[in-house]
């Protein structure tokens, strides 16, 4: 009992610490979060102080009759299929290569992880003049006049499908640098002494990467994995930049499509409907990624 | 114990520092200097900027010396977005050049002021064109005054005319389609270059070709968009776009309008009285205006412009009232007109500035019959709804009447609210 009180207690010791993180949490998080689930029942007007109309479930029966919403559902899902694998195939790639002693590794390092850094709307419209449409499109222009893949250009971006390749070519190259230094760090955590067995067994390569350095970061990769798949629900500034959701909102992802509810239609209400949607699908798809991570972990 | 003493001695300052700011309000003059802020879309090193830092601010100032005007440049990319944010915050500007189709939209919201009870309301409205001063209209009353106004004609590169055989422009549809069978993408030269399947640049050809969008009220898009004059009209502007006499720009295709015009790939392009003030150093005599060819439906083009609203949460809407009667002045109405801002006044347009700008003539000459967007609260919706199924025509997706038939009735929705 007393031992209880007492650890009760601690938790106000450390209060002070915790403090301003939790203050800032609700205010900046929670509360608008919270805030946003309340809008998603109106037809809500964003004029201060103005009467709001309740209007119960309407905005979310409405997403799932929206057939615009269920393309972007499906556009969402395929940048996710197509970039969670992508990201982590090139990232662990990339660390294996850099974890070997070989020269200039350090800037090696440096130079993969720029474009982590870099903001996404720049390197969007970088995207978006690479893949510009005709003859003097800089991709176009390799695939057909230098490679001679295409017989004539193509217009990336004003197709559905075509637009898919900039969208996930982006998020991939952006994302393998992330990556790297995560498996970099899984890599060096491995103990020499596994590897030196194994080469003293007579191994192969392949073995020793199957058998030995796989399953002895799979943790990470878990990690990672649930990560980067919570990070590709929300794909949206490249969407916004490279396609806006066109042509004919056959780009959309569910949050080019929110934003253009809110900001070009004033439906905010719809707009929160569908955020609380995708927040919904997210948060299921992380707590099986987690359950499965859990009994994976504890070996 | 100390520590109360100590708090109770800041409490009584705070609370003399607090009568003591109330006194002083109370007793300051009543003609206080107020700070208006204004949004516009001048670009920052344009003309149009320059006349209004240099020229009118400084006049209307000189007027009114308690009133200030602070003129925020606003880029037109993304200000529909910032501006929601804005009037959610409660920081909207208290003045705002806006363009005419967000008008209606922001006044169903109860954003703007309306503006019909202000003194001098009524000779105002009398001095301006009724055209522009209809897009301010919501419910009956007015929430903007038209500050300047525009259209978009066809400019001709008068190289192609030439090689075409023409001495003027093709006046008629049947003359543009014999003007416009000499340049189908050979050597990558197209008649003419359309901005893209949006309502902006399509609704001049839809219209001339004798396509409508709602009745004469805007009440109703079944039985207009979707009758047999109007597919008519998509079915001509689809094949244009098949015979390859509208260059691939309408789908994104590059180089763009702009430049490829430049560049002399495209002989034709739908323009504002912009194009000629930015490119006219470039390209000199290399353009030439005409109004869009007459069709079935006539020769109509699309009005576009902006007005000046003042917003509801402005707390010196008197002085912004003064701003606004200031810029459709006489004095401001001539020296916007000289930067390729048409005038909105009957005055300023019957002024000489007008004859001496040598390209507003097919302008104003089209400014006569060019017709308005449906002015309704929700044209960003309807200008969507047709965008798509102006595209879903031209790439194939859907006939003609399919697309028109659907649309009016998403439109039909729309209105009815």
């Amino acid at each position: 009992m007393l031992e209880r009180a007492q650890k009760f207690l601690r938790r106000f010791e450390v209060l002070p610490f915790v403090a301003p993180g939790l203050v800032l949490l609700c205010l900046f998080v929670l509360w608008p979060l919270l805030q946003g689930l309340r809008i998603s029942f109106y037809d809500w007007s964003i004029m201060p102080g103005a009467e709001q109309k309740f209007v119960g479930l309407a905005n979310y029966s409405r997403a799932f009759h929206d057939p615009v919403a269920r393309t972007a559902l499906v556009n969402t899902l395929i940048y996710v299929v197509v970039t969670v694998p992508g990201q982590m195939f090139f990232g662990l790639l990339v660390a294996l290569g850099l974890n070997a002693a070989i020269r200039g590794r350090v800037l090696l390092r440096s130079l993969y992880y720029i474009p982590v850094l870099t903001s996404w709307v720049v390197v969007s419209f970088i995207f978006k003049y690479l893949f510009m449409g005709g003859e003097a499109g800089p991709v176009n222009y390799l695939l057909q006049n230098v490679l001679g893949i295409l017989e004539e250009p193509v217009g990336w971006l004003q197709d559905r499908w075509t637009a898919q390749v900039p969208i996930t070519t982006l998020g991939i190259w952006k994302g393998i640098g992330w990556n790297m230094i995560m498996f970099l760090a899984a890599l060096q955590s491995i103990p020499r002494e596994i590897y030196e067995a194994a080469a003293i067994d007579g191994a192969s390569r392949f073995q020793v990467l199957w058998r030995i350095t796989l399953p002895l970061i799979r943790p990470v990769l878990l990690f990672v994995m649930v990560m980067l798949t919570i990070g590709g629900f929300s794909v949206f500034i490249s969407v916004n930049l490279l396609t806006g959701g066109g042509p004919m909102d056959s780009t959309q992802v569910i949050l080019s499509y929110m934003y253009d509810q809110g900001f070009k239609y004033f439906e905010f209400g719809y707009g929160f409907a569908l955020a609380a949607l995708l927040g919904l699908v997210i948060f299921a798809i992380s707590r099986l990624q987690f359950r499965y991570m859990k009994n994976e972990i504890d070996m | 114990m100390k520590r109360c003493r100590k708090l109770l001695a800041l409490a009584v300052v705070v609370a003399l520092a607090l009568t003591l700011a109330a006194a002083g309000c109370a007793k300051e003059p009543v003609a206080e200097e107020v700070t208006l802020t204004f949004w516009h879309t001048y670009n920052t090193d344009s003309n149009e900027n320059k006349v209004l830092m240099e020229t009118l601010i400084p006049a209307f100032e000189a007027k009114y010396p308690h009133i200030k005007i602070d003129a925020v440049v606003q880029p037109y990319d993304g200000l529909h977005d910032s501006l929601i944010a804005a009037v959610a915050g409660g920081m909207a500007p208290d003045l705002m050049r806006m363009d005419i189709i967000w008008v209606p939209e922001f006044a169903e919201l109860g954003a703007l002021e309306p503006l019909d009870d202000y003194p001098g309301f009524d000779e105002l409205a009398e001095s301006v064109f009724p055209g522009p001063l209809s897009t301010n209209l919501y419910k009956g009353k007015h929430y903007g005054m038209p500050l300047n106004t525009n259209t978009q004609v066809i400019v001709y590169n008068p190289e192609f005319l030439q090689a075409a055989g023409l001495s003027e422009p093709p006046a008629t549809i049947e003359e543009f389609k014999a003007y416009a069978a000499e340049f189908t993408g050979q050597d990558g030269k197209y008649a003419f270059a359309p901005g893209g399947p949006y309502p902006w640049a399509m609704l001049p050809w839809f219209w001339s070709l004798g396509g409508r969008i709602t009745n004469d009220d805007y009440t109703q898009a079944s039985g207009y968009l979707d009758s047999d004059a109007s597919v008519a009209a998509l079915e001509t502007m689809a094949q244009f776009t098949k015979d390859g006499c509208w260059a691939p720009t309408l789908l994104g295709g590059q180089p763009g309008t702009w430049d490829g015009f430049k560049a002399g790939n495209y002989g034709a392009v739908l323009e504002g009285p912009w194009f000629f003030a930015i490119l006219q150093s470039e390209l000199g005599d290399k353009m030439q205006g005409a109004p869009v060819p007459a069709g079935p439906g006539g020769s109509l083009s699309v009005v576009g412009g902006e007005n000046i609203v003042i917003f509801e949460s402005c707390r010196h809407k008197d002085a912004a009232w003064k701003f606004i009667q200031f810029m459709l002045s006489d004095e401001a109405q001539i020296a916007m007109a000289e930067t390729g801002q048409m005038p909105v006044t009957f005055s300023a347009s019957e002024s000489d500035v007008m004859k001496e700008v040598g390209y507003y003539g097919p302008y104003i000459e089209q400014l006569k019959t060019a017709l308005p967007r449906t002015p309704v609260p929700a044209w960003n919706k309807i200008d969507k709804i047709l965008n798509d199924a102006f595209e879903s025509v031209f790439r194939g997706v859907a006939s003609a009447r399919e697309a028109l038939t659907q649309a009016a009735e998403e439109i039909d929705l729309l209105l009815g609210e």
